[in-house]
C-alpha cells in the first residue's frame, strides 16, 4: 500500500523537518473547519471557492507587479533605498496582503446578506472564480522565477512552510478562532435567525461584518500559504461531516474544527507516505472523512423503510426508562473509542505509548462490545431498524479490525468511522419514538 | 393593562428607499393586547413588519418602544433551514440572548429557568431531546413560540404563525397564544393574510392596504365594522372572496 515504502515512524522520525507544514495544515484546517459550518449551512460553498481563487490572483498579481514595476520605480526617486534590487517598489503590498486585498474586494462585491437577487449573486460568484483562476494561470506564465510553481498557489503542492509564514498562520488563525469561540452564539444568531436576533438587540450587522471579515482573512492567508484547492476543501468538507453527524450547532462547530485538524494534518502525512501533492492529499482526506461521516449517519436509518418504528407500549416504556442510562453510557464509550481511533495516527507522534496496536485493538473491541449490547437492548425495545443498523455498524468495525495492520492511516480512519456509526445508532436508540402528532 | 404603550407608532410611514408605501400609521399597542396585522399579499404588511423588526428604517414618523419593553420575533416557517443541526431544546436556547449577552459564555446557564418555563408554557418539554427537523409542523410551531418566549419578552411579533398548520392545530396554537397573553401580560402582534384564520380573540387590529392607501388601527370591532374591511374581506370571519358588504357586524 505504501508505494514509497515510508511509514508513520519515518514521518515522526523527521519531525523537525515536517512539523511546520504539517502543523500549518492542522491549524488552517482547525479554523477553516469551524468557519466552514457557516459556509456550508448558509449555502456559501461557491463563495469559499471564489474567494480562494481571488486570493490566489491577489498573490500572483503582487508578484507580477513586483516584476513589472522594478525598473519604473527605482530609477527616479530611489524610494526603495538599499534593497531596490530585491523589493523595487516599496509601496507594493506583500503577496499575503495582496491576497487579502483582492479577497476583501471580492467579498464586498459578492457577499453581504441582502445584495440583489440571488441568481445574479451566483453569477457574480462564477465571474469572480473564473477571473481569479484564469488570471492566476495567465500571470503564472510571467512570474515563474518568483513563484517556484504556480501549481503551489492553485493546488497547494508546497512541501515546506517558511517560519515567518508559520508564525503568521499561528497568530492570525488562532486570533480568528478565539473570536469565534467567544462569539459563536452571536454568529449563529445572525446567520440562522437574522430577524429574530435583530429584534432582541443583538448587533447582527456588526456580527455579519465580523463573520465575513474573518472568512476573507482566513481564506486569503490560507490560500497564500497552503493553496486554493486545500483551502476550499478544508472550508467545506469537515464542516459537512460535522454538521451531518452533530446533534446541534456547538457540537457541529467543535466537531468541524476537530475534523479540519485531522484532514489538514493527515493530508500532509498521507502526502508524505504516498508521495502525493500535499493539497490534493489534504482535499482527499477531507473528502474521505465526509464520506465516512455520511455512511455513519446513514447506518441507524438504513432499515427504517423495512422495519417501521412503532410507538412503545407500557412494558417497553418501562424497559426504555430502565435501559436509557445504559444506552447513554454505551454511546459515550463508542464516542470515546471513535475519537481515540480518529486521533491515533497523531498520537503516534505525540505520545507513542498511547498509540500502541494493543490499545487500538482494545478501542475496536469496546466499539464491538457496545454495539452488541446495543443490539440486545434495541431488540428488547422492538426497535428492529436500529438493531439491524447496529449489526451493520458492528460488521463495519469488525471488518476494519481485520484489515492488514500495515496501512498507517486507512485502518484507524475506517475503524473510527465504524465506531461513530455505533455511536450514532445508539444516539438514535436513546430517542423515544416521538409521535408526529402534536 | 398598564397605561404606557408597549409600542407607539406616531405618524409612521413605511416603505423602501425613502418612498412611503402606506399612509402614516397612528397606533398604540399595550401589554395584554393581541393585535392582528391584516393585509393581503402585497398590501405593505411585510414592509410594516420589517420596519417594526428593525430591518427597514422608517421613511417618516416614529416607532417608539415603551421603556423596558423587550421584543421578540417568530419568523415564518420557511425562514428556517432544517439542515441546521438542532434539537428542540437547542432551538429554544438560541432565543435567550439579548444585546451583547452572546459574549458571556455563562449567560445561557443563568437563563435556564426561563428556557424551562418557555418550554413548559408551550407544552414542548417532552420534545426537548428530539431533533427539530423530525418534528411535525405543529410541534415545530410550539418550539418556535417557546424560542420567542425564552428571552422573556413583553412584546412578541409573529409572522403568519399558522400558515403550515391544519385547522385543529391552528386553533390550538391561537388558544396557546391567547393564554400566554393573559398569563404573562404579553403584547402580541400576529401578521396574517388569511381572514379565515383571524384569531377570534384578537382585541385589536391593524389593517393595511396599499392599493387603496388605507391604514386602519383600533379595537377589533371597529375594524371589522369598517367599510374597507367589508369591501375587501366581506363578512367578518367569512371567506376570503370579496362579498357584498354585510350589514351584520361582529359582536
Amino acid at each position: 500500500m505504501t508505494s514509497s515504502g515510508l511509514t508513520l515512524q519515518d514521518f515522526y522520525g523527521a519531525w523537525e523537518l515536517y512539523s511546520m507544514p504539517a502543523l500549518t495544515g492542522a491549524v488552517v484546517g482547525l479554523v477553516l473547519g469551524v468557519l466552514g459550518v457557516y459556509i456550508v449551512l448558509r449555502r456559501m460553498v461557491f463563495l469559499a471557492a471564489s474567494l480562494a481563487q481571488a486570493a490566489s490572483l491577489g498573490v500572483a498579481l503582487t508578484f507580477f507587479l513586483g516584476t513589472v514595476l522594478t525598473v519604473a520605480v527605482t530609477a527616479p526617486d530611489g524610494l526603495g533605498g538599499v534593497t531596490t534590487e530585491l523589493h523595487p517598489a516599496g509601496w507594493l503590498p506583500s503577496p499575503t496582503v495582496g491576497a487579502m486585498l483582492l479577497t476583501f474586494l471580492a467579498t464586498v462585491l459578492v457577499a453581504g446578506r441582502r445584495v440583489g437577487a440571488s441568481t445574479w449573486r451566483d453569477a457574480a460568484l462564477g465571474a469572480v472564480f473564473l477571473v481569479g483562476a484564469a488570471g492566476t494561470l495567465a500571470l503564472g506564465t510571467r512570474i515563474v522565477e518568483e513563484l517556484h510553481d504556480i501549481d503551489t498557489l492553485l493546488f497547494g503542492s508546497a512541501v515546506a512552510v517558511v517560519p515567518e509564514d508559520f508564525t503568521l498562520v499561528l497568530e492570525l488563525f488562532l486570533t480568528v478562532l478565539a473570536v469565534h469561540v467567544l462569539a459563536w452564539r452571536g454568529f449563529t444568531a445572525a446567520s440562522f435567525d437574522y430577524a429574530g436576533a435583530r429584534v432582541r438587540g443583538i448587533p447582527v450587522r456588526a456580527l455579519e461584518l465580523a463573520l465575513f471579515a474573518t472568512l476573507a482573512v482566513t481564506i486569503s492567508v490560507g490560500t497564500r500559504i497552503i493553496g486554493a484547492l486545500p483551502v476550499f476543501a478544508l472550508s467545506v468538507l469537515p464542516a459537512v461531516a460535522a454538521a451531518r453527524l452533530a446533534r446541534n450547532l456547538p457540537v457541529a462547530l467543535a466537531g468541524a474544527g476537530l475534523l479540519g485538524v485531522v484532514a489538514g494534518f493527515y493530508g500532509y502525512v498521507l502526502a508524505f507516505l504516498l508521495d502525493l501533492p500535499v493539497g490534493a492529499s489534504q482535499a482527499l482526506v477531507a473528502a474521505a472523512i465526509a464520506g465516512l461521516a455520511e455512511l455513519a449517519r446513514a447506518v441507524p436509518t438504513l432499515f427504517v423503510v423495512v422495519v417501521r418504528t412503532q410507538a412503545f407500549d407500557a412494558r417497553e416504556e418501562a424497559a426504555f426508562a430502565r435501559l436509557s442510562p445504559a444506552l447513554l453510557v454505551a454511546q459515550g464509550a463508542a464516542l470515546v473509542a471513535a475519537l481515540y481511533l480518529l486521533l491515533l495516527p497523531a498520537l503516534a507522534g505525540v505520545a507513542p505509548g498511547l498509540a500502541s496496536p494493543d490499545l487500538a485493538l482494545a478501542a475496536g473491541v469496546v466499539a464491538l462490545a457496545v454495539a452488541l449490547g446495543g443490539i440486545l437492548a434495541t431488540a428488547r425495545l422492538r426497535r428492529l431498524a436500529i438493531a439491524l443498523g447496529l449489526v451493520v455498524a458492528a460488521a463495519w468495525v469488525a471488518l476494519a479490525m481485520a484489515l492488514d495492520g500495515d496501512v498507517a492511516l486507512v485502518r484507524p480512519l475506517l475503524l473510527a468511522g465504524g465506531a461513530f456509526a455505533v455511536a450514532t445508532s445508539l444516539r438514535e436508540a436513546r430517542l423515544p419514538p416521538v409521535s408526529r402528532r402534536s | 393593562m398598564s397605561s404606557e404603550p408597549a409600542l407607539a407608532l406616531r405618524g409612521l410611514v413605511v416603505g423602501y428607499k425613502g418612498r412611503g408605501l402606506l399612509p402614516p400609521i397612528e397606533a398604540e399597542v399595550r401589554r395584554g393586547e393581541l393585535w392582528a396585522l391584516i393585509g393581503r399579499n402585497g398590501s405593505g404588511k411585510s414592509t410594516l413588519l420589517k420596519t417594526l423588526i428593525g430591518l427597514l428604517p422608517p421613511v417618516r414618523g416614529r416607532l417608539a418602544w415603551g421603556r423596558g419593553v423587550r421584543a421578540s420575533y417568530v419568523p415564518q416557517r420557511g425562514d428556517y433551514d432544517d439542515a441546521v443541526p438542532a434539537r428542540a431544546i437547542d432551538m429554544v436556547r438560541a432565543g435567550v440572548d439579548r444585546g451583547a449577552s452572546f459574549l458571556d459564555p455563562l449567560y445561557p446557564f443563568r437563563r435556564r429557568a426561563a428556557v424551562h418555563r418557555a418550554m413548559r408554557d408551550t407544552g414542548c418539554e417532552a420534545l426537548a431531546p428530539a431533533p427539530f427537523a423530525q418534528l411535525s409542523e405543529g410541534q415545530k410551531q410550539r418550539v418556535w413560540l417557546a424560542r420567542g418566549l425564552a428571552s422573556e419578552p413583553g412584546f412578541i411579533l409573529l409572522d403568519e404563525p399558522t400558515s403550515a398548520l391544519d385547522a385543529v392545530a391552528e386553533r390550538a396554537s391561537f388558544d396557546l397564544l391567547n393564554g400566554l397573553r393573559r398569563e404573562r401580560g404579553l403584547a402580541v402582534l400576529i401578521a396574517t393574510h388569511q381572514m379565515a384564520s383571524l384569531p377570534s380573540f384578537a382585541t385589536h387590529a391593524l389593517l393595511v392596504d396599499r392599493d387603496d392607501q388605507v391604514v386602519l388601527a383600533g379595537p377589533i370591532d371597529e375594524i371589522l365594522r369598517s367599510p374597507t374591511y367589508a369591501l375587501r374581506y366581506g363578512e367578518p370571519h367569512g371567506a376570503l372572496a370579496p362579498a357584498p358588504p354585510a350589514p351584520e357586524a361582529a359582536p
